[in-house]
């Protein structure tokens, strides 16, 4: 039973409002105050008595009535999930898969500049050892070792990927999750499997790293100290 | 001297072919997950692997098991290169029977000291 016009806002604050009613109607019955209201005329009046009969059906048409109308909160409740988990986090998981696209053709291009410099610096090299130039020679050869340098450092592209798997991945598990929190939402779903927490995405594929830009430094001290260097 | 360079980044197993072209290594093959580097090991003539961790279809340490598990794979040098720094992980590694281990970002000096110091320790054996 949706109602376009309420905000999600709007929504979620009745539903809290539809659940805090239905709490405190329960609460009331819940009491010893609350069953004497309905106890103590049929005692009365006995097991027979009509008026606490009626008492009892109007209470329990009353939180027929809150429990109706709490189903009815909690319907558009999972409508606005639903709508979140569809469209907000699917964009978001498209957006970082274009960004790693982007920056592997961007890597791509980079070592492909660098290797046509590589082989031009190569070339003049080789002419400044041939015209016996020593001091061009030796500027070649430093600029070279300065584009192998940079070579390396495209290795970012790699751990930067790695860092954006996992990010995805967070997001397909919160989908996940949140299917089965709107799972939970359906009237009568019995059989739903609970929300567990866990700090590393169950669902998520094994294939990357989510500390790849973490510090290695005393990692690779301990490496080598098992491999002995 | 054959290499088998294993790692899904197209970008990061040109870096190493590259690095390798570098420091002296022209000849190598190329495979970029595990299974696909199982069956190129399988057709002979590597003598040196060097390999990520993670990687899709399979991960570089089942790729190094599976190495092991040959008849052919027993004494073949395997160098991890990975993101992966945690001890476990190392000691994971160890275990598989990988030879060395260099953590990303390396550089062209750091991967021949490794190569240099597996190789060293092949011929000793």
């Amino acid at each position: 039973m949706a109602h376009p016009a309420q905000s999600h806002d709007d929504v979620l604050h009745a539903t809290d409002t539809a659940l805090r009613l239905v709490n405190q109607a329960l609460g009331d019955l819940g009491t010893a105050e609350g069953l004497a209201r309905v106890a103590v005329p049929m005692a009365e009046k006995g097991a027979h008595g009509s008026g606490s009969l009626l008492q009892l059906a109007s209470t329990l048409l009353r939180a027929y009535a809150e429990v109706a109308s709490l189903l009815d909160r909690i319907k558009q409740s999972r409508g606005i999930l639903q709508e979140a988990q569809d469209a907000r986090l699917e964009q978001m998981n498209k957006k970082l898969s274009a960004v790693t696209t982007a920056t592997e053709m961007a890597a791509t291009g980079m070592l492909d500049g660098l290797d046509r410099a590589i082989a031009v610096v190569t070339e003049l090299e080789q002419e400044a050892e041939e015209s016996q130039d020593l001091v061009r020679h030796a500027r070649y050869t430093a600029l070279r070792e300065e584009l192998y340098g940079v070579m390396t450092f495209i290795q970012f592209q790699d751990i930067t990927s790695q860092q954006l798997g996992y990010a995805a991945a967070v997001i397909t598990d919160t989908e996940k999750r949140l299917e089965q929190l709107t799972g939970i939402f359906e009237p009568f779903a019995a059989d739903v499997t609970a929300v567990t927490g866990n700090s590393v995405p169950h669902s998520a594929p094994k294939h990357f790293d989510p500390n790849a830009v973490a510090d290695k430094t005393d990692s690779q001290a301990f490496a080598d100290s098992l491999f002995g260097r | 001297m054959r290499f088998l360079v294993v790692d899904d980044s197209a970008t990061m197993r040109r870096i190493i072919v590259n690095s390798l072209d570098r420091i002296g290594y022209q000849d190598v093959v190329e495979a970029d997950d595990g299974a696909s580097a199982l069956s190129k090991f399988a057709e002979g003539g590597i003598n040196f692997i060097i390999t990520d961790w993670n990687m899709p279809q399979m991960s570089g340490l089942d790729f190094a098991r599976n190495v092991r598990a040959r008849a052919d794979g027993a004494s073949t040098p395997i160098l991890m290169v990975t993101t992966r720094s945690a001890r476990e992980d190392i000691l994971a590694a160890v275990e598989a029977g990988v030879n060395n281990y260099v953590l990303k970002p390396f550089t062209p000096p750091v991967l021949k000291e490794k190569i240099d110091a597996v190789l060293s320790v092949s011929a000793a054996a």
